[in-house]
C-alpha cells in the first residue's frame, strides 16, 4: 500500500525516472511506477512533454561555453607538437 | 594494447577534459590551465604509458590528479555530492513538498504557436541564456550528455559521480530550463 501511495504522490521521483527513461531503460518496476504516476498526474505528464521538447531543441543548438576557444586549442596543439619534436631529437 | 597519439589529443579530448575540469573547479581559467598541464604531463610521462588503459582514461586520470593537486593548494573542495545535498532543500522548497508538486510553476503549459517559432534566432538566444543560468556544478555534466553524446556510464566515470547523482542533475537542469523557457519564451508569444 505504501508503495502505491508513494507511486501516486511522489512527483519528484516520477519526474526523475521520466528524465532517465529518455536516455536509457529504467527497469520494469520503475517504468511501471512512472507510467502509473503520469496516468494520474497531468502536471508530470506536461513536464515530461516539455522535457522531450527541450531535448529536440537542444539537439539543434550548438554550444560554445563549455568548450575551449579555438585559439586556446591551437596553442595547446602547438605546444604538444613542439614537445614531441624535442622528444625525437 | 592502446597506442598514444598526442597529435590527436587536442582534437579528440580537449573539450571533454575541459568540461570535467570546469565542473570541478568552477573556473574557466583554472580549467584551461589544468587541461594544458594534463597534456604536458602526459607527454613527459609518455614512456610510462604502456597502453593498458585507453589513452582517454589515462588522460582523465592525469587530469583528476591535477584537480586533486589544485585543491591541495587551494583548500576545501566541494564535491558534486556535497553540492547536490547542500542545494537540495532550496530546490525542493520552491517546487515540491514531500516530493509532491507545489506552486503555480507546474501549471503553465506551452502554447503550440510558440512551438512553431522555435527555429527563430531569438529562441536560440533565449535557450542559450537559460542554459547560462544553470549552476556550473551541473551544466558541464548536462551538456556532455547532449553535445558530446556520451553514454551515461562514461559521463559518470569522467565526472566521478554516481549514477543516481547523474539523473538528479539531469532532472534538476531540465526543471531549471523548463521554468526559464516558460518565463522567457512560451508565456509571451
Amino acid at each position: 500500500m505504501n508503495t502505491l501511495k508513494n507511486m501516486l504522490h511522489n512527483c519528484k521521483q516520477a519526474q526523475q525516472i521520466g528524465v532517465e527513461f529518455e536516455h536509457k531503460p529504467v527497469g520494469f518496476k520503475r517504468w511501471l511506477q512512472l507510467k502509473v504516476h503520469i496516468f494520474y498526474c497531468s502536471y508530470c505528464r506536461r513536464f515530461l512533454k516539455q522535457s522531450a521538447l527541450i531535448n529536440t531543441l537542444l539537439k539543434r543548438m550548438s554550444i560554445k561555453d563549455e568548450q575551449l576557444g579555438e585559439g586556446t586549442k591551437a596553442k595547446m596543439q602547438h605546444e604538444i607538437e613542439v614537445l614531441m619534436k624535442q622528444g625525437e631529437d | 594494447m592502446h597506442k598514444a597519439r598526442p597529435e590527436q589529443w587536442v582534437k579528440n579530448y580537449a573539450d571533454m577534459l575541459f568540461a570535467v575540469a570546469l565542473q570541478k573547479t568552477n573556473s574557466r581559467e583554472v580549467a584551461e590551465d589544468l587541461v594544458q598541464d594534463t597534456f604536458l604531463s602526459a607527454i613527459k610521462a609518455l614512456e610510462n604509458y604502456r597502453g593498458e588503459a585507453s589513452e582517454k582514461n589515462w588522460l582523465f586520470t592525469i587530469l583528476n590528479n591535477k584537480v586533486i593537486d589544485y585543491y591541495r593548494k587551494k583548500g576545501r573542495r566541494q564535491t558534486t555530492e556535497t553540492y547536490l545535498a547542500d542545494t537540495e532543500a532550496a530546490f525542493d522548497d520552491s517546487l515540491y513538498n514531500n516530493g509532491h508538486i507545489t506552486g503555480s510553476t507546474w501549471r503553465a503549459g506551452w502554447s503550440s504557436e510558440a512551438d512553431a517559432n522555435i527555429n527563430d534566432k531569438d529562441f536560440q538566444q533565449v535557450l542559450s541564456n537559460c542554459l547560462d543560468k544553470v549552476p556550473v556544478k551541473m551544466k558541464p555534466v548536462f551538456i556532455s550528455k547532449y553535445f558530446h553524446d556520451l553514454p551515461p556510464d562514461e559521463i559518470c566515470a569522467m565526472f566521478e559521480i554516481s549514477n543516481a547523482n547523474l539523473w538528479v542533475i539531469m532532472h534538476r537542469v531540465k526543471v531549471i530550463l523548463k521554468n526559464c523557457l516558460t518565463h522567457n519564451w512560451f508565456s509571451n508569444t
